[in-house]
């Protein structure tokens, strides 16, 4: 999943640069989803210990934030990202450029850290 | 909706006096835990980041380790303009104040008047939504997803008030509008 976790940011910086805001966020979304799975995974951790699933969910890995680094503002920073995520995949509103290019460093250390 | 978010927004409401609050019930594609999805509106660029981040550290305050039922995002004042201008009218009429004061806390008045008067008539003398589940919410025609229902302008009786009578001892005879 890391390696995933990485093209999916890599994508995201270049679709920003595309100025395509909504696929950027989506992918940007991606890469903090799939790190964090990594992150889990790497510590032992799988979908049925952490809810009632056998595969990975949005919602499952979102709780469990605070596992990946042990850091409280991880559990704000998946939830703030999903938010936008599910705006820029589902909404006719569009994602705000400013918001999705301020998260990619945020997101960028994060996928840096985790998948070291 | 539930109480606890009742409470979560009118909580929003008091911290972000500045910025509308909407909500409409939603049900995600793809996942299954959310049923909300709450905008906070004219948010300024530099602020959509920080404003966020602290709705979400108010909502872990107050549900704790429960699961948040709910998506958030901040809106910055041009796309709330362009994507929520029903709402933003929804929040002026409901923001200013009521021409007849002795009828402001009447339930059955408040009828009346969303009744007789609407946003080209009389502007309305209550809260209009006391209970935010029983509100008329403005057509959702606009959105794309069909699982998407009305969505709601939460003014909580409270903050509302609040405003109102603040506004009234800074310039007495005018009133904020929901800016």
């Amino acid at each position: 999943m890391k390696d995933k976790a990485r093209a999916n940011l890599q994508a995201s910086k270049t679709l920003i640069a595309e100025e395509l805001v909504d696929p950027a966020m989506s992918r940007l979304y991606y890469a903090l989803f799939q790190a964090g799975v990594h992150a889990l995974e790497k510590d032992g951790w799988t979908p049925e210990k952490l809810g009632h699933y056998e595969d990975w969910k949005h919602s499952t890995v979102r709780e469990a934030a605070y596992l990946m680094r042990k850091r409280h503002p991880d559990k704000a920073l998946f939830q703030d990202a999903c938010s936008l995520r599910v705006q820029a995949d589902y909404d006719v509103v569009p994602v705000n450029r400013r918001r999705v290019a301020e998260l990619v460093p945020e997101i960028e250390r994060f996928v840096a850290e985790v998948c070291a | 909706m539930s109480d606890r978010l009742q409470r979560y927004l009118q909580r929003l409401e008091i911290e972000f006096p500045e910025y509308v609050v909407v909500a409409r019930p939603y049900r995600s594609p793809d996942d299954d835990t959310i049923d909300h999805f709450l905008h906070l509106l004219r948010v300024p660029e530099e602020d959509l980041g920080p404003a966020t981040r602290k709705a979400f550290e108010i909502a872990f305050e107050m549900y704790g380790d429960e699961p948040l039922r709910f998506h958030l995002t901040a809106i910055d004042p041009e796309t709330s303009q362009r994507y929520f201008a029903n709402e933003l009218e929804e929040a002026r009429w409901t923001a200013t104040p009521s021409p007849f004061p002795s009828l402001v806390s009447s339930r059955a008045t408040a009828s009346v008047l969303l009744a007789s008067s609407g946003p080209s008539g009389v502007a309305p003398a209550v809260d209009w939504f006391p209970d935010a589940s029983s509100a008329p919410g403005p057509d959702a025609v606009r959105r794309s997803n069909p699982v998407q229902a009305p969505s709601i302008v939460f003014r909580s009786t409270a903050a509302w008030s609040a405003r109102v009578y603040a506004a009234r001892d800074r310039a007495p005879g005018s009133y904020p509008l929901a800016s």
